[in-house]
């Protein structure tokens, strides 16, 4: 019985919300940096490339992909310093931001949206087989094959992420170094096969907006959606690693500059492919073929297949745990295989590639205001300082139950600010630009410059009182 | 021995691992530098700055 519980403590601390105390870490800056880009690396970042290629010249696409998403990774994952020195994750930081049955909501919704990437990730996986194949003369029927497909790159991810932390660090540890090589070569290959001269050459073009700023902002809107798809994420892994700053530089540098590598990967592939047959193509598939010949139709083959089934792994993980801190007392493997459906589910249906670029600014908006939030609370509102024991309920301690579980402060920050965001700065769903503050801020960042607004303000009035009720319950600095 | 729930081991293994941070001998994961604070703040500069320029048309 002893073992089976210290089993138990075992599972529940790397695949659950207990504590991670200095001894349990498993995570160099290595292991968390590889395991962090093995996440961010897949074929959706070609996607996200080839789309914003077409309307920017080839310098403001590198400047547009790389500097907002270094910016926003930078200042979101602050907070990773938190996770890292208490060993728990973010989401159970947030229980003091939200409420405690405020994060199991919100933990719930997020990850239910969060699963539709990977649900895009295995249709992208499926598509680029297909393509393969074809390459090679196999013609495989796309009604039967993509679903089929698609779920067996599900059903892969899966099994990794039961295997959890410790066969995901050694499954990306050799993985995405590899990956990492085979991103360098399609560089190398797109500009050996077209010129530099004729990829920067190629002439944006003005059917997204009238103006070249409007053009640029609505590719920064593209970009910084992205950055905010990883910050509920990058708030997971974290608490794995030994020292604040191997947490924080792994975290940042996989998600501000590995991913935004692939993203402009892609976007100098779709120009290359442009230069060479006048039209853009974000399937990395296709274009390594025609760029480089169908030697290195392999080459793709395996960069999709390990890409994607690497991020179904991770991915599957995180979402997980960010439910298990919302909902602690259902078991981590019963989680994975329910999200594995639940992908699989929706890889069948289809509905969240057809609305990629609404989805993805539509869940930035509900981040947004969390990312302003909690950068807000740690450095400024709460000063670093949180109770522990409140956090984790422990009795006699419930200086965050707020109002039966709902900080309505916190959640009135997010309401506002989504609904700021919509109605008077860009609507998401439409693609509507509603006032000059998109110029400066895109809308997925007025949602966060806004929701760590309003929750500052509130920290200086009277409801002060009803945010920092823990102060007198602060014993761990 | 009465046996415990699965509730009752993981607020226990909690209790205990908040109980330990608390103690005087508990050794943190080492904490950033400064500078880790001026790399971060001086990327996010150089960022602002060059966006500046691609906004402003000064690099086309």
């Amino acid at each position: 019985m002893a073992g089976i519980t210290k089993d138990y403590i075992k599972q529940e601390t790397v695949t659950g919300v207990v504590p991670m105390l200095k001894g349990d870490r498993q995570y160099s800056f290595w292991d968390l940096f590889l395991a962090t880009s093995g996440f961010s690396i897949a074929t959706w970042c070609y996607t996200q490339g080839a789309y914003v290629a077409q309307y920017l010249s080839f310098k403001q696409m590198l400047i547009n992909i790389f500097c907002f998403n270094i910016i926003w990774i930078l200042i979101e994952c602050i907070p990773v310093l938190f996770a890292v020195r208490y060993g728990i994750d973010l989401w159970v930081w947030l229980r003091s931001v939200l409420g405690i049955k405020g994060v199991a909501i919100f933990a719930t919704v997020i990850s239910l949206a969060n699963f539709g990437w990977y649900a895009v990730d295995s249709q992208l996986f499926a598509s680029s087989m297909i393509n393969l194949f074809s390459g090679f003369g196999i013609s495989l029927n796309p009604k039967i094959w993509a679903p089929l497909l698609g779920v067996l790159c599900v059903v892969l991810g899966t099994l990794i992420a039961l295997g959890g932390p410790d066969i995901i660090k050694w499954t990306n540890r050799f993985l995405v170094t590899a990956l990492l090589c085979v991103g360098v070569i399609i560089v190398i290959i797109c500009f050996t096969s077209v010129p530099l001269h004729e990829i920067a050459a190629v002439t944006p073009e003005m059917s997204l907006y009238e103006s070249k700023l409007g053009n640029f902002m609505l590719s920064a809107e593209g970009n910084v959606a992205f950055a905010f798809s990883w910050s509920t994420q990058a708030l997971v892994m974290p608490r794995l690693c030994k020292s604040e700053r191997s947490g924080y530089w792994a975290t940042s540098l996989a998600y501000g500059v590995v991913a935004p590598f692939f993203v402009a990967a892609g976007g100098v592939m779709a120009l290359a492919m442009f230069a060479r047959c006048g039209y853009y193509e974000s399937d990395p598939t296709t274009m390594l073929a025609v760029l480089g010949g169908s030697g290195f139709s392999l080459l793709s083959l395996l960069l999709v297949a390990f890409a994607n089934i690497g991020t179904q792994g991770t991915g599957s993980y995180v979402n997980c745990m960010i439910v298990k801190s919302g909902l602690p007392k259902i078991s981590y493997k019963l989680l994975v295989l329910i999200a594995m459906v639940y992908v699989s589910a929706l890889t069948v249906w289809g509905w969240v590639m057809e609305n990629f670029g609404s989805f993805i600014s539509c869940a930035a908006y509900i981040q947004g205001p969390i990312i302003g939030m909690i950068v807000v609370d740690y450095l400024v509102v709460k000063k670093r300082r949180v109770s522990l024991k409140s956090l984790y309920y422990l009795e006699g301690h419930d200086a965050y139950n707020f109002t039966n579980g709902f900080n309505l402060v916190g959640l009135g920050c997010l309401i506002i600010s989504f609904v700021l965001g919509i109605v008077f700065v860009y609507n998401p769903i439409t693609g509507a630009i509603k006032s000059s503050i998109f110029m400066i801020t895109t809308g997925s960042g007025f949602t966060a410059i806004c929701g760590g607004l309003l929750y500052w303000i509130a920290s200086i009035t009277p409801l002060k009182q009803y945010m920092l009720r823990d102060r007198a319950d602060i014993e761990i600095i | 021995m009465e046996e415990q729930t699965i509730d009752e081991i993981i607020l226990n293994e909690t209790t205990n691992r908040i109980s330990e941070m608390q103690g005087e001998d508990y050794e943190f994961p080492s904490k950033i530098s400064k500078i880790d604070v001026i790399a971060i703040a001086g990327c996010i500069i150089i960022c602002i700055f060059l966006i500046i320029l691609a906004m402003s048309g000064v690099i086309e």
